[in-house]
């Protein structure tokens, strides 16, 4: 049921391995009516966070301009030797841990997956569910490495 | 009014002493009134004998009618919250009932006292369901997100934008260059993913019935969803594999559907008040 950008396949039957990518519309979506008592979700309210609050700060620019910094000396510098390569890849790393300024959102929401998982057993869909974070997540070190 | 199947999940009186919370004894699912999942008209052919709901031992999935419309309910668990186990039972069963028929999906989480106030509620409301469903008929819910590549975006910035050039030319390396660098690169990043955007929206959104912006979230730059008739989910979805290639370079257009109309239904911000 996910299309993505690089297969380009279309699987038309629903799946629960799209979790991940429907967990907004579930908890923030759909009908609700007054007399029901909604169960409180502590922590579910934060995934309205607005992404774009977290552009514009003072941290983001310091983050965007060092970032733009690098670019200069990774292009300038041509004939980089290795040890400027690994230490310039240790930065990255590093730089990806303390997440990219637009991904501020994305850690309160797998927060609140943490949460809510609890003390719940791992079915086979939530270890789907991870797997498909974690390929997101190498897919960013990818890039920052590169 | 009782529906032949009503009777086999009734809730047990509550009041009584809370089992302790011991995941491996059943008591720990201690029924607390009715979970609701969605909303159908009668008419719906409401095959639920497969279906799984919400709690460690999930009671049977039934139906709660009232005249021309019908809720579908379970037994709601004690101490219900959003695990990632209950989640995806309320998702795959809505997807479920979507695929029988129309549905008008609730949150997750949303429980009546009993029956009998569901059925004050169905009553009161049946006309307003009865509008909401015959709008959401013959369409799916598509959610459509943009995950920015934002090394890409930055990189495209820091060598096309001309603030961003004007900034490095000037090379200033102090805190306020560094700020003002940094402030061109980001409203240059905000523009570009504000021109996916657009695009995004005015490609699909002739092929929907209705948009709604969906919650931001995570590093999806672009939420949206489109409330597409299922006789255009073939253009609609041949839109999306297009966009996703002509976006390739700010990052991965994803899509997902058919859902149950989450972002369709009377009430929330998309919707009709």
């Amino acid at each position: 049921m996910t299309v993505s950008s690089q297969t380009q396949s279309i699987d038309r039957a629903p799946h629960p391995s799209g979790l991940y990518d429907v967990l907004e519309l579930i908890l923030d979506k759909g009908l609700v009516i007054d007399v029901y008592v909604r169960v409180s979700l502590v922590g579910i309210e934060l995934l309205t966070i607005d992404a774009r609050i977290v552009i514009a700060s003072v941290d983001t620019y310091l983050r965007f301009a060092e970032r733009v910094n690098r670019l200069d000396l990774t292009q300038n510098k041509d004939s980089s030797t290795l040890p400027e390569l690994v230490d310039d890849m240790t930065e990255s790393g590093a730089h990806g841990k303390t997440k990219g300024a637009l991904s501020g959102a994305a850690e309160t929401v797998s927060d609140a997956f943490k949460r809510g998982r609890g003390e719940d057993d791992d079915d086979s869909s939530s270890r789907r569910s991870r797997t498909t974070r974690s390929r997101s997540r190498s897919r960013s070190k990818d890039e920052d490495e590169s | 009014m009782r529906e032949p199947g009503e009777a086999v999940g009734d809730v047990p009186p509550t009041g009584e002493p809370a089992a302790p919370p011991n995941g491996a004894q059943p008591e720990a699912d201690e029924p607390d009134g009715t979970y609701v999942y969605g909303i159908v008209a009668a008419d719906h052919p409401c095959r639920l004998d497969e279906m799984v709901g919400v709690g460690a031992e999930p009671g049977p999935v039934r139906r709660v009618a009232v005249e021309q419309i019908a809720a579908v309910v379970g037994v709601a668990p004690a101490k219900l919250r959003a695990k990632r186990r209950d989640l995806a039972a309320h998702h795959r069963l809505l997807t479920a009932l979507a695929e029988q028929g129309t549905v008008l999906p609730m949150r997750f989480g949303v429980v009546a006292p009993d029956d009998e106030a569901l059925r004050r509620q169905l009553r009161r409301d049946a006309d307003r369901y009865l509008a909401a469903l015959h709008e959401v008929a013959g369409t799916a819910e598509y959610n459509v997100k943009l995950l920015a590549d934002e090394d890409a975006v930055v990189r495209r910035a820091a060598e096309t934008d001309p603030a961003v050039l004007r900034e490095r030319e000037a090379a200033d390396a102090g805190y306020e260059g560094r700020i003002r660098l940094g402030q061109a690169v980001a409203s240059a990043v905000e523009e570009a993913l504000s021109a996916d955007a657009e695009r995004i929206v005015a490609t699909l959104a002739p092929l929907a019935r209705r948009t709604a912006p969906a919650p931001a979230t995570a590093d999806t730059a672009i939420n949206t969803s489109f409330l597409v008739a299922d006789e255009q989910s073939e253009r609609f979805r041949g839109a999306v594999d297009e966009l996703a290639r002509a976006l390739r370079g700010d990052g991965e257009v994803r899509c997902t559907g058919p859902l149950p109309p989450y972002s369709f239904v009377p009430g929330d911000d998309g919707g009709d008040r």
